[in-house]
């Protein structure tokens, strides 16, 4: 083969490698943008993720893009918090049954808990407190370092504040993000949902969404 | 006997025009298993002609109780404790997720929806008010004061 007929199937090579990379990075279809949401925001561009280790709740160590295959929503809080955490969770508990009663497959979806707390969060404290609300919810954590790359790339921000000096050092609260954001089958930020929530206005958004956007592949 | 009767009084919301505060739609949510700390909600009603201040709170099933402030900053959740809620005069503060709420801090036994929590609320004026607080899970729908959140929209 000479260098003449070599030129047109290195052509349709590059062609070929060009429009998978199109489609990778490819903005959401113009119908997702088009969409009129009750209660999220779509990112005009979807946002890989970095692939860092994430520590699930049954022990093991995961790779972020493990997740990919399904929409998630992930809610970044930690188990020791009494108030906006059980909160959110019990509104994402809300959320999936209502899309689970629109006939929305289970497998489909998946609801998150990110623990910005890996100090106390053990694995078994998170498997407790995700299931606690729903039987179904997944939960993760990562170390420091991987936990802050993750979250950054997500624009979750959390803080540890120790509570006075006269207690012990395990006492603390952390200040943290409340939007629930929207990953999509290809486990890259999608959209977020900002606080105060509304189960059912979120559970309507993700029903149009998976509408049009019903079939993407991790 | 005292602390009994006036326990009744706040369950069911009857207003005691002598008593200088009224509380009602006192409630705990359930945690979930993994969890040390309780929240509890509830509405204060000052019925007298000056500002009363809540300051210490007691109950003798928690190792502490506290107050706190989920403040929201652009999304960020933050969450602060209160030494001193001043309740204006003939005004009302109402408890609720995303704002203030009492911190109920280590069982000393586990707290399961159904339960009752009894309380001593400490004002600085020397007025101590026990109250009851039913334990309820935070998704129960019957017909109460717990999904206020959802419909503030």
């Amino acid at each position: 083969m000479n260098a003449k007929s070599i030129f047109p199937v290195l052509l349709l090579v590059l062609l070929i490698a060009g429009s998978a990379v199109y489609w990778v990075e490819a903005p959401m279809a113009p119908s997702v943008q088009a969409l009129q949401l009750k209660a999220g925001t779509l990112l005009s561009q979807p946002r890989t993720l970095p692939d860092v280790i994430l520590k699930a709740s049954d022990g093991s160590d995961k790779f972020s893009h493990d997740y990919a295959g399904k929409w998630t929503l992930l809610f970044a809080g930690y188990t020791h918090c009494p108030d906006v955490c059980p909160t959110t969770m019990s509104d994402l508990n809300r959320v999936s049954q209502l899309l689970l009663q629109q006939g929305i497959d289970p497998q489909k979806f998946r609801i998150l808990f990110l623990s910005i707390d890996p100090e106390r969060d053990t694995a078994e404290k998170l498997r407790d407190f995700a299931r606690y609300f729903n039987p179904a919810f997944e939960a993760v954590t990562a170390k420091p370092s991987d936990l802050e790359v993750f979250t950054k790339a997500l624009g979750v921000v959390y803080l540890k504040i120790p509570a006075d000096k006269a207690s012990p050092a395990d006492k603390y609260v952390m200040d943290h993000s409340t939007a629930v954001l929207l990953l999509d089958p290809a486990f890259r930020f999608a959209g977020l949902f900002s606080a105060p929530h509304d189960p059912q206005a979120i559970a309507d958004d993700l029903v149009k969404i998976l509408a049009v956007y019903p079939d993407v592949k991790g | 006997m005292r602390s009994w009767l006036l326990g009744l009084c706040c369950i069911s919301t009857v207003a005691f025009a002598e008593l200088p505060v009224e509380v009602r739609d006192a409630w705990v949510r359930e945690a979930p298993p993994s969890a040390s700390v309780n929240a509890g909600y509830l509405v204060l009603h000052n019925n007298s002609d000056q500002v009363q201040h809540l300051q210490h709170i007691q109950s003798k099933q928690f190792r502490a109780v506290e107050m706190h402030e989920t403040i929201m900053e652009a999304d960020v959740a933050k969450m602060r404790e209160v030494h001193d809620l001043a309740i204006p005069a003939g005004g009302e503060v109402e408890f609720q997720s995303g704002g203030y709420h009492l911190m109920l801090m280590e069982p000393l036994n586990a707290i399961k929806a159904g339960a009752q929590v009894s309380v001593i609320l400490h004002f600085a004026s020397g007025l101590e008010i026990p109250i009851v607080m039913l334990v309820k899970k935070a998704d129960d729908q019957t017909g109460d004061q717990s999904n206020e959140h959802h419909h503030h929209h």
